[in-house]
């Protein structure tokens, strides 16, 4: 029976409203994902591009290119199909690898941070003033992060933001746990010094001292 | 009284203290983030002390405030889940398939397996290939070595190399598997053949390391 080629920006949306992937594991999608099915893929995409994305977005602090790191971690997931060994813990793990990776090596090409792990250098002044205004407290945020060096702001992104632990990070930046220990404390130092203003705001705001 | 301290202070805190700040510096103000042999201690200490109390609320508030980083709206992302699976579609994929994979004719994307399973076949049929021809047509390329012994290099080089296509195009069209050859030609496209025996990609690789 032949089957006429689906329109993506409608049809993908229609599977994953209907359709009962949910209850498939991780290695069952990724089976049926290299035998061509694409529904399985669209899943998987749903179930992780959260994570993918938010690697990618505090990573790189640019949706654009977060979009595009994103996409290109899976389509490499798709491209691999049954050449993928899937962990114990579902394809997560090698997403996060893959797009940890994909997003330095887009920094690294764009020469946009420095790659010595030194403290930033944050611009202060009259932005500072408006950075406490609605949303310019995430742009500033944003932007200490970005101001960190690599290393420190990876090793961050997936400790704090993405819940792994120490030895997990470890493994997956191919580092020590003590390694871990001094890149997570310099981006903390690093950040708490350039959000010294935002910081100070939030303390006075809850009544902290 | 004690005077009030903050955590970039440089003096000397009680050893626990410092150790707090340690901890709170590495891993931030989640208790359950604490290294499992210093949370009970630490933990006792902020309920008891008033100095460690402030020093975890200090961090807690620099937590919340990278929480405020930010992420792609739910709208991105679906637009973005979309991209994906329909530039996945577009590609196919031409990996990791597997050689004796089924074709669902139900399935939403049989388009798609029927390129991959068609790029299959070419690819199998291009990696039984030189070796099959190198015993065949060897003799002829010693044969015209010899003969070429006056001749130079790069003639030689060059009756090789027609040799060598000449093979190519030979089997192709006479040995290989005539079905899954007809199958590329109508599934993938002409183009899609004639690109592949032009511009070689992966299994014209694969074909001039055998043939070496």
């Amino acid at each position: 029976m032949a089957v006429k080629p689906r329109h993506a920006t409608r049809d993908v949306q229609d599977v994953l409203e209907s359709a009962d992937g949910d209850a498939l594991s991780d290695m069952a999608l990724v089976e049926r994902m290299a035998g061509g099915d694409a529904d399985a893929f669209a899943w998987l995409v749903k179930r992780h591009i959260g994570m993918v994305s938010a690697v990618a977005r505090r990573m790189l602090g640019d949706d654009s290119e977060a979009e595009d790191v994103t996409q290109e971690a899976f389509l490499k997931l798709w491209r691999l199909g049954a050449g993928l060994t899937i962990e114990a813990n579902g394809v997560r793990p090698w997403l996060r690898r893959v797009v940890s990776n994909l997003a330095i090596d887009r920094i690294r090409a764009r020469r946009r941070t420095d790659l010595r792990d030194e403290l930033p250098e944050i611009p202060v002044g009259a932005e500072q003033l408006r950075a406490l205004e609605g949303n310019a407290v995430a742009q500033r945020v944003d932007q200490a992060l970005q101001a960190l060096p690599e290393r420190q702001r990876l090793a961050l992104t997936l400790f704090h933001f993405e819940g792994m632990s120490q030895r997990e990070v470890a493994a997956s930046m191919d580092i020590s746990d003590e390694a871990v220990e001094s890149l997570l404390a310099r981006a903390r130092r690093g950040l708490k010094s350039a959000l010294a203003d935002e910081w100070r705001e939030l303390m006075a705001g809850s009544g902290a001292d | 009284m004690m005077a009030k301290r903050t955590m970039t202070t440089t003096r000397q805190d009680r050893p626990e203290i410092e150790r707090l700040k340690e901890l709170v510096e590495i891993y931030g103000g989640r208790r359950e983030r604490w290294p499992l042999e210093d949370r009970l201690a630490m933990e006792r200490l902020v309920a008891e002390d008033a100095q460690a109390a402030a020093i975890v609320t200090q961090v807690q508030a620099l937590d919340r405030l990278l929480d405020v980083a930010p992420l792609m709206s739910a709208d991105k992302l679906s637009q973005l889940t979309d991209r994906i699976v329909a530039r996945a579609q577009a590609e196919g994929r031409w990996q990791g398939v597997r050689a004796n994979q089924g074709v669902s004719a139900n399935s939403v994307v049989a388009d798609l397996r029927t390129a991959s399973a068609a790029r299959t076949g070419f690819d199998r049929g291009l990696r039984t290939m030189p070796s099959r021809a190198w015993q065949a047509q060897g003799w002829r390329l010693s044969a015209a070595l010899a003969a070429g012994r006056r001749a130079s290099v790069a003639s030689a080089a060059m009756l090789a190399a027609s040799l060598m296509i000449g093979v190519f195009i030979g089997f192709s069209f006479s040995t290989v598997d005539i079905a899954s050859t007809a199958q590329v030609v109508a599934d993938a496209g002409e183009d899609v053949l004639l690109q592949q025996l032009v511009t070689g990609g992966e299994s014209g690789d694969a074909l001039v390391e055998d043939m070496l």
